[in-house]
């Protein structure tokens, strides 16, 4: 069985946690991640619904695939990887979600409304007995001077040789206030158990 | 056909839709026994291959004997919802 999970840290600016939401089911795969999967075991070039809305191509077969489906957004990046947002629209999760209602996007100047984007960082799928776990996480400064509400969180990947961006998971998760100078911490943890 | 074996049909991979309140995608692949006598299939599982290399990525146990010239159809559906 393969489950997903989220949680989310805050921490204080003396590194201080603040709260932690433990881990969260969630529900959110959407289509575009299986499309992943109909393109590597087809072995199929693929167009699917990007973060525009547009049909683009998500997975193509003469490019190695350690080009495509990049999550591994560094310092900066809000393009891709882990990413969080306000849902301004309250859009509810679906499985044809192809982007987030209203991302919230990347300042290293504390410019109002944005987030200071950091690295995603991994910790390879091991046994955590009784299951087996992958970790991804993202931590996201605010330095506007106010707060800010997150409202959503997902994750988007990258085909390396094109620049669109095609979103395989979106959460809808409780007010998260992360007041200024604070930083937020998201986890996905995918885990597959018998 | 050796005894013991079983025939491998064409592996079967349909297209990522959406069915109902969920997204399927569904693996099916039959295999016939061509041999005289039953064949008890007690595993099934799904082989991903790169580069002439081969990992299992799922693997099931259950109970399904085959009698002589009779067909085993293995489907597995991958599904996400909200």
């Amino acid at each position: 069985m393969i489950e997903t999970y989220y949680r989310i840290l805050r921490h204080d600016p003396g590194g201080r946690l603040v709260s932690d939401t433990g881990l969260i089911p969630s529900h959110s795969y959407v289509i575009q991640f299986l499309e992943i999967f109909d393109a590597i075991w087809n072995r199929t070039d693929k167009n699917a619904t990007d973060v525009d809305g547009a049909e683009t191509r998500m997975i193509t077969t003469a490019i190695a695939l350690s080009n495509q489906g990049r999550v591994d957004a560094g310092v900066g990046a809000d393009t891709y990887g882990l990413v969080v947002g306000t849902n301004a629209g309250t859009t509810a999760e679906d499985n044809e979600n192809y982007s987030l209602d209203t991302k919230i996007l990347h300042s290293g100047i504390g410019d109002a409304g944005k987030l200071n984007y950091q690295a995603l960082t991994f910790v390879a799928p091991h046994v955590d007995a009784p299951n087996v776990d992958f970790h991804l996480s993202r931590a996201f400064l605010n330095e506007t001077g106010v707060g800010i509400t997150v409202k959503e969180i997902g994750l988007i990947i990258k085909n390396a040789t094109s620049t669109t961006y095609h979103m395989i998971l979106r959460d809808v998760v409780a007010d998260e206030l992360v007041g200024d100078d604070e930083t937020l911490t998201v986890i996905y943890t995918l885990r597959t158990t018998v | 056909m050796g005894a013991g074996n079983i025939t491998h049909g064409v592996q079967n991979i349909g297209s990522a839709a959406v069915v109902g309140p969920n997204v399927d995608i569904e693996l099916k692949r039959a295999f016939t026994n061509n041999t005289g006598s039953t064949i008890t299939v007690e595993e099934t599982g799904v082989y991903v291959t790169i580069n002439g290399d081969y990992h299992c990525i799922i693997r099931d146990t259950l109970t399904a004997p085959v009698p002589a010239m009779y067909s085993l159809t293995i489907y597995y559906t991958i599904r996400t919802t909200v």
